[in-house]
């Protein structure tokens, strides 16, 4: 690793703050506390001003190091307004003191939003303090997986929350909406409800499985890629509203990346991967996501007490996480749409047997709606313009031939050891 | 079966001096990205938070 603050130098602007380590209700499909890792309850509830100033102050160093002059916090949980409006208070105010004025931070906040009201509405609005809400549709589709300890949907609560933070003349900016895709839902109802009650800007993910822990056989019984099935339902109906479309930042991203433009995304594109975690207790840690890998997949020896960010980059798992879209199976290194899914997203390629040497396990999902995708952005360009962009339209059967052929022409990329370091005999 | 071409559209002074040039191309953007400025977006972590109304 490089600690000069060279080209190549680990540049990390952004983290993930778990301010919070316990979460007020009991989603089933929960990456950080129903996924297998455990290491939660060995986390402080709440994160300590000690830890928030050690962070601080190695974001500090890291900028510095490295010509930053941006950076982000984004506050997280479990539910970060558990740790209360005086941490944030705290928070914000540490932060801006260690940072300012050479480097300008930024605050975005996910929350489930059933805690917000006008009080909290107004104190992160003027902490200037981005709001992003989990919401996944309709009444129905949401209440399936997002539940309180009781079983009981939360659909009502966090309608109530998210009505308050719309109508705070607190928060300038209305929150967005993150959403995981319910493949059991219909997903223009999804669409239509999220514009029924006033949201602009969406995202969409999609649940996280990977090869231990695949999507339930029932969901291709009738496809092979039925996740794609569904977001293209969505993105034909979407796409065809014209300048009247909601917000969807996958389908813009996806769109952005054919029209030869870069993503800042993990889960898209070629870009570097440079966001660390930030547990309670001040661990350093590569993207939480990966918790679905494992019991303690993410630990590391790394803290904000002890260790810079620099260093914190180093670890196996932060230096893979940092180079996923790019140090991809053999297969995806002949794909033709590799440079859109970029291999699509690390924690979904995982197998305890080949840790990360396997395509993701919407493989076929991706490529299907790359194509799609792809194909419709092509049939609105003209035609010159398309000649003379040296891209041609690339259908999903076509792909996989190519990926056919090519793999049996292709011997396996030389980092393979790396990828499958990550076994669980290894690990 | 090869690949020959590009699935992607290749980004270079001279296809961005085409669509200046272009008021027909600049409207075929214009639709493909439901009239978003181009590149508007920032580049936050996917998964979270502050999905916001950057352009506002």
């Amino acid at each position: 690793m490089n600690n000069s603050g060279s080209a190549d130098s680990l540049k990390c602007s952004a983290v993930i703050v778990k301010v919070a380590g316990r979460c007020n209700i009991n989603c089933s499909y929960c990456y950080m506390y129903n996924r297998g890792d455990n290491s939660f309850l060995q986390q402080p509830k709440k994160m300590s001003e000690a830890t928030v100033l050690h962070l601080v102050n190695r974001v500090k160093d890291h900028c510095r190091l490295n010509n930053i002059s941006r950076f982000e916090f984004i506050l997280h949980g479990g539910e970060p307004l558990l740790a209360g409006q005086d941490f944030f208070k705290m928070f914000v105010s540490h932060a801006k003191t260690v940072l300012l004025p050479e480097i300008q931070p930024s605050f975005a906040m996910q929350t489930n939003a059933i805690l917000l009201n006008d009080d909290w509405c107004q104190t992160l609005g003027e902490l200037n303090i981005n709001t992003g809400i989990s919401m996944d549709g309709t009444r129905e589709s949401h209440d399936m997986y997002r539940v309180d300890f009781k079983g009981n949907g939360t659909y009502d609560d966090v309608l109530a929350g998210l009505k308050t933070a719309q109508q705070s003349p607190f928060l300038k900016n209305k929150p967005g909406i993150l959403c995981v895709l319910n493949i059991d839902s219909d997903p223009v109802d999804i669409y239509h409800s999220f514009r029924q009650i006033g949201v602009q800007h969406i995202d969409i993910i999609i649940p996280d499985y990977n090869h231990d822990s695949p999507p339930p056989q029932k969901h291709y019984e009738q496809s092979t890629h039925a996740y794609a099935d569904w977001l293209i339902r969505l993105f034909n109906y979407w796409y065809n509203e014209g300048e009247q479309r909601l917000t969807i930042r996958y389908f813009d991203a996806l769109i952005d990346l054919v029209l030869g433009n870069e993503s800042g995304f993990d889960f898209l594109g070629t870009a570097k991967n440079e966001l660390l975690v930030i547990e309670t207790d001040g661990s350093i840690e590569t993207v939480d996501v990966l918790k679905i890998c494992g019991d303690g997949f993410t630990k590391a020896s790394a803290n904000v007490s002890t260790h810079s960010f620099d260093e914190a980059m180093q670890t196996p798992l932060a230096s893979l996480y940092r180079m996923a879209n790019i140090k991809v199976p053999k297969k995806c290194s002949v794909c033709p749409v590799r440079e859109v899914c970029g291999g699509g997203y690390i924690p979904h390629r995982y197998s305890s047997e080949n840790g990360f040497n396997n395509p993701s396990v919407y493989c076929n999902d991706l490529l299907k709606l790359i194509t799609h995708i792809q194909n419709r952005v092509m049939d609105d360009l003209p035609a010159d313009y398309v000649e003379a962009s040296g891209a041609e339209k690339l259908t999903y059967e076509e792909a996989l031939k190519i990926i056919e052929y090519e793999l049996a022409n292709t011997e396996e990329p030389d980092y393979v050891a790396e990828l499958e370091g990550f076994a669980k005999h290894d690990h | 079966m090869k690949n020959k071409k590009s699935f992607r559209i290749k980004r270079s002074a001279k296809m961005d001096e085409l669509v200046n040039e272009s008021q027909l191309l600049q409207k075929a953007l214009q639709k493909i990205v439901g009239g978003r400025p181009a590149q508007a977006k920032s580049a936050l972590y996917g998964r979270l938070a502050g999905y916001m109304q950057e352009e506002a």
